[in-house]
């Protein structure tokens, strides 16, 4: 055959990316080489479906191009390419197990993509997909589908929450759990679940309500997926939420408008410019948001008891539970329930006599045992129930023969289940632990010291006199420090609300000495009144300039200056009775002296005797009115103003306030580890001089210094990070040395005229401050 | 041009010249490649040296196997023994000549030209009897290759559906789903439309050329003129009957083996998939997987689905075209007289399906 001309067209149609993109760019033209592939895709699929084990490689090849091809353009041909999503559909489900992998992943890949052009929605593919996710045997399949699955989701909930789709997913994973709780497909619904929980597209109950079901089945994997989620879950989705925002802040704007100063100006660069300014808008927009509720797992769970008792007579209490955990897991379960008894205080008894097998100090791992029966104490626990606890930890841990980690560790634990729960402690027990105060080994010591001061609050009548300490006699003496009764809660207050009362008083005696009014007077009531009123309404003007001018919509402004005016009208209803009321509890006979003798009365001195009296009218003066703003603000600088005063003469009770600060601001919602049990220990022990180096280092133990490096390397780095300009000593040092050249052959030949006028010029720059001056 | 110390020191390394030193081997280029390999030993394919030839059916077994090879040309050579050796042994040959024509078949979709053409000449020797029981296999594969970008495999299996016509005229057209999906796929090839109003309307398109004018590789008018010589010989096994009525055949067949009643059901089926009919296993059909294997169940087919009127207009079209490909156009066209002689277009007729 002789060489013959081909044209153009002809010599690229063979390849069907080529085909691809010319549909794409005229579909109408390219109707019939459409079809024609499309029916070649329909007979090589019915070759396929003929013998789908033992099909060759050439039309497995040419099968997966042509779907890839179909795939591509269906959305072009929607009456042609119908039954396009119903044979991927049906190809997947029946042969998944048999497709060669390259074409499968490939019949998977399509799928998704015909999703993104809306051929099929999202619930027909996650219909199709998971059930492959479940049965398939291929890991790499799972794999592939698992990633489907869950960007599908993404994507499906990134404009706005997709609400169906998402409870239709929940539904099917729960089911997935209810079904069979035995079997280890629920390990899917955890992951899926957790994965989602994390990037806060899921974080509402029903997700919750999955990991619970997950927790409370019958495969062990299964079990520890929902336990897990439920103890840390939380933290990773705010370690996931930070890395994200951390990953935000690329784009340097002004170093984008620099560059576009300078180089050339191109349409290109303008509209780069113009998108990176819309997604700083967009980043700067997402950071002033609000920032999202998001309730623990933990909070989200609906009935916590049963959940907690489900979980301890299902996986712990029972000689033989159906699921065979090991102690690393059984310890995760009971982690998991003390917290959840902690966190909810809710009540389970068996738990602590369950406890008790297992506080020896031969037991493996058993510094988590005595966290999670802390974790697992609160004060509405009998203390019945927790003082042979105690009483056991005291006696196989603490004891002078014992090892000082031990010791430490038990104190240390003994403490913490005390702090919750304080009447758990007898006092001789507590008079004997105290006695470690004096141990040589300094954890045991710190541990027995801290158990004294923590009683030297709770129940100091507990300690030997000698130990009550300063504080704690004198208010045993007072009456002021008064143990608390099982199941006593504290009454709420506000803290220095009868500062705020006292401040106000002198005000007024201020105001009214100013004016030349005399001290204090029975037809004044109606001048007081007003008085008072007058203030009110200044501290609610005083609103808007305290507030934080975060938000600039002019429609909060509105509101606010409505709610001023229902203000003033409330207070116009209900300030006289409480006056009058103020006056009479405070001067029941004889209102003028007893008044008077109250204002003399210096401020900061306490009051033992008149302390009951005072608690009455401070709970008037917080129930009576409505406090503004400006009483707010006031009431948060005479209480901080009292916290200083209180704590400067004594720097180790500032010290031992701090501490006690800490531990108070340990949120509920942490857990405690056995880290926390056992760290005392650390201090038993000296430290070696390579941890004393990294310590001084400011490095965590096993880390290294990633480079050696001069300070002043280091700096300039720092500089040069920052985007910080270089000095006028550092521009000269890195000048070209050519240069520098002409400079310093010039210098050698100047006569004495010319140096002098050099010199001078010199010395009145440096006057000046530089060539230019420091002017402006 | 370097600059800088390093630079300089590397370039001058460049052209630093080896010293070479007496009783040293010279030392290795840089761009020096190993092509020493070890071995324990070689293996030979197929060296057994033995006394007696490897026997014929060990070597057609051998060659069949390398129908899977890799390499083009091995794929051919076996093609080209199976073929001698068909040939040559036409009496008594050995193996099973359905199994290597179900075998040879995968390769009507080969990619290389070769191998395709070889293989036609092996379907060629091949017996027709033997083609029928696996008709199926081919007809597939034919039918994909019919609407294939390539214009080789086009071109193949254009020769191997008249091929197949010629030696299984009715086997192929009444098997099942073949005789509706066929036809659409000759339309498709051919780009006739149907008096469709939605691609009426839609042929806006300035770049939209009368669709006939344009089939498929318009410009290679050899495939054009196989196109239509397979079209015709396929209408021509579908709509016209050959040889006798089925019940005459039948009475014929009775009165052969006089005594014996019904002997064709108790025999081996000459028919590929005798009980498909029946679609014990499969989904429900739709009318395009039906299998119709009479002739007037075809025709009505043809005529109901719209696409007698759609080739008819089609054919029209290509005669008016003239030359070669009017000549054969109109020889299709004397085919769909013939075979549509008695039909009646406006006749209403019920749907059976």
């Amino acid at each position: 055959m002789g060489k013959r001309k081909v044209g153009a067209l002809e010599k690229v149609d063979a390849d069907l990316p080529n085909l691809q993109h010319k549909i794409r760019r005229d579909p109408l033209s390219y109707q019939d080489d459409f079809s024609n592939q499309w029916n070649q895709y329909r007979s090589l699929i019915d070759v396929y479906l003929q013998s789908p084990s033992t099909s060759d490689d050439a039309s497995i090849v040419s099968l997966r191009e042509l779907i890839d091809f179909v795939s591509h353009v269906a959305d072009c041909y929607p009456r042609v390419a119908s039954g396009f999503a119903d044979d991927l559909k049906n190809l997947l489900a029946s042969h998944h197990a048999d497709l060669e992998s390259e074409l499968r992943d490939k019949v998977v890949g399509s799928l998704v993509l015909i999703r993104k052009k809306e051929i099929i929605d999202s619930a027909t593919l996650l219909t199709t997909l998971f059930p492959l996710l479940l049965t398939t045997a291929s890991k790499s399949l799972r794999v592939l589908l698992f990633q489907k699955i869950l960007s599908e989701l993404r994507t499906a909930n990134s404009k706005s929450t997709n609400h169906r789709l998402n409870r239709q997913v929940q539904t099917l994973l729960y089911d997935l759990l209810a079904s069979d709780p035995t079997s280890p497909k629920g390990i899917w619904a955890v992951k899926l679940t957790r994965e989602l929980w994390k990037r806060q597209i899921w974080s509402d109950t029903k997700a919750v309500e999955i990991m619970k079901e997950a927790a409370l089945s019958q495969n062990e994997k299964v079990v520890c997926g929902g336990v897990r989620f439920f103890l840390g879950g939380d933290k990773e989705r705010e370690e996931a939420a930070e890395e994200s925002s951390d990953e935000e802040d690329t784009v340097d704007m002004a170093k984008l408008k620099h560059q576009a100063g300078i180089s050339k100006k191109t349409k290109k660069k303008a509209a780069d410019l113009k998108k990176a300014a819309a997604t700083v808008k967009r980043k700067e927009r997402k950071k002033k948001a609000p920032h999202p509720l998001n309730f623990s797992a933990l909070h989200l769970l609906n009935d916590p008891q049963g959940f907690a008792e489900k979980l301890f007579f299902q996986h712990l209490y029972p000689q033989h539970p159906k699921v065979r955990l090991n102690l690393e897991q059984k310890l995760l379960v009971l982690q998991l329930v003390s917290r959840l008894v902690g966190l909810h205080k809710l009540t389970l008894i068996q738990l602590y006599s369950y406890f008790l097998k297992f506080l020896t100090p031969r037991q493996p791992s058993v510094t988590s045992f005595l966290a999670s029966l802390a974790q697992a104490t609160h004060n509405l626990v009998p203390p019945d129930a927790l003082e042979p606890l105690v009483q056991k930890v005291a006696n196989e841990f603490v004891s002078e023969a014992a090892a000082a980690e031990v010791a430490s560790a038990g104190l240390n634990a003994i403490r913490e289940i005390c702090v919750r729960q304080p009447l758990a402690m007898n006092e001789t027990l507590l008079q004997d632990l105290v006695m470690y105060r004096k141990s040589k080994d300094k954890g045991t010591m710190m541990a027995a010291k801290g158990l004294v001061s923590l009683y030297r609050e709770v129940g100091a009548e507990l300690l030997k006199k000698r130990d009550r300490g300063k504080e704690a006699a004198l208010g045993l003496r007072s009456g002021a420090l008064k143990e608390r009764r099982f199941g006593e809660s504290e009454e709420g207050g506000i803290e220095g609300l009868d500062l705020l009362e006292k401040f106000k008083e002198e005000e007024r005696q201020r105001k009214r000495d100013e004016k030349g009014l005399p001290e204090d007077d029975d037809n004044d009531e109606a001048l007081r009144i007003a008085e008072e009123e007058q203030e009110e309404v200044e501290g609610w003007k005083n609103w808007d300039a305290e507030d934080d001018d975060s938000d600039d919509s002019g429609g909060w402004i509105n509101v606010e200056s409505d709610g001023e005016d229902i203000n003033i009208s409330d207070s116009d209803d209900e300030k006289p009775p409480p006056a009058k009321k103020l006056r009479t509890s405070s001067s029941p006979t004889s209102k003028n002296g007893e008044a008077n003798d109250e204002k003399k009365q210096p401020p900061a001195t306490p009051d033992p005797t008149n302390a009951s009296q005072r608690v009455a009218e401070v709970s008037k003066l917080a129930t009576t009115r409505i406090l503004t703003p400006a009483d707010l603000a006031k009431l948060n600088e005479l209480r901080t103003q009292a916290s200083i005063q209180s704590h400067l003469p004594a720097a180790r009770r500032k010290q031992l306030q701090l501490a006690a600060q800490a531990a108070a601001s340990r949120h509920a919602d942490d857990a405690i580890t056995a880290e926390t049990i056992s760290g005392l220990a650390a201090l038993s022990s000296k430290a070696t001089r390579e941890e004393k180096i990294a310590h001084a280092r400011g490095l965590k133990p096993g880390e290294q210094r990633e480079k050696h490096q001069s300070t002043t390397a280091m700096r300039k780095a720092k500089k040069e990070a920052e985007g910080k300009s270089t000095t006028n000593k550092e521009k000269a040092r890195k000048k070209n040395f050519l240069m520098t050249l002409g400079k310093a052959k010039k210098k050698g030949k100047r006569s004495l005229v010319e140096t002098r006028k050099v010199l001078r010029g010199h010395l009145e720059r440096q006057k000046r401050g530089g060539k230019r001056g420091n002017k402006g | 041009m370097g600059s800088s110390a390093k630079r300089k020191k590397e370039k001058k390394q460049d052209f630093q010249k080896p010293k070479l030193k007496v009783g040293k081997t010279k030392p290795k280029a840089a761009n020096f490649t190993s092509t020493s390999f070890k071995a324990k030993s070689i293996v030979l394919t197929q060296s057994t040296l033995s006394t007696t030839a490897p026997s014929l059916d060990a070597q057609i077994l051998h060659n069949v196997s390398l129908f899977k090879s890799k390499s083009d040309s091995q794929r051919k050579d076996a093609l080209a023994f199976i073929t001698n050796a068909i040939m040559e042994h036409r009496k008594g040959f050995p193996y099973q000549v359905g199994e290597i024509f179900k075998e040879a078949c995968k390769l009507l979709l080969d990619r290389s030209d070769g191998v395709r053409n070889e293989l036609l000449k092996l379907l060629t020797q091949l017996p027709a009897v033997e083609v029928t029981i696996h008709i199926a296999e081919p007809l597939l594969r034919i039918r994909a290759g019919m609407t294939s970008l390539a214009k080789g495999i086009r071109f193949t299996s254009y020769d191997a559906l008249i091929w197949l016509l010629k030696s299984n005229g009715e086997e192929v057209v009444s098997s099942v789903g073949t005789w509706v999906k066929y036809l659409q796929s000759f339309q498709s090839a051919f780009a006739f439309h149907a008096k469709d109003p939605a691609i009426a309307t839609n042929t806006s398109g300035w770049s939209t050329l009368p669709s006939s004018v344009q089939p498929i590789g318009s410009n290679d008018s050899k495939v054009l003129m196989k196109q239509i010589q397979a079209l015709e010989s396929f209408l021509r096994a579908g709509l016209i009957q050959t040889g006798e009525d089925s019940e005459v055949l039948a009475a014929q067949s009775a009165a052969r083996s006089f005594p014996l009643w019904h002997t064709e059901y108790h025999t081996m089926p000459t028919r590929s998939k005798p009980f498909a009919r029946l679609n014990l296993f499969g989904p429900p059909r739709s009318a395009e997987d039906e299998m119709y294997d009479d002739v007037d169940e075809r025709r009505r087919v043809f005529a109901e689905l719209g696409l007698y009127r759609t080739f008819a207009h089609g054919i029209k079209t290509l005669r008016k075209q003239g030359g070669e490909v009017g000549r054969a156009a109109s020889q299709v066209e004397k085919v769909l007289a013939e075979g549509m002689v008695d039909w009646d277009e406006d006749k209403e007729y019920e749907v059976a399906f």
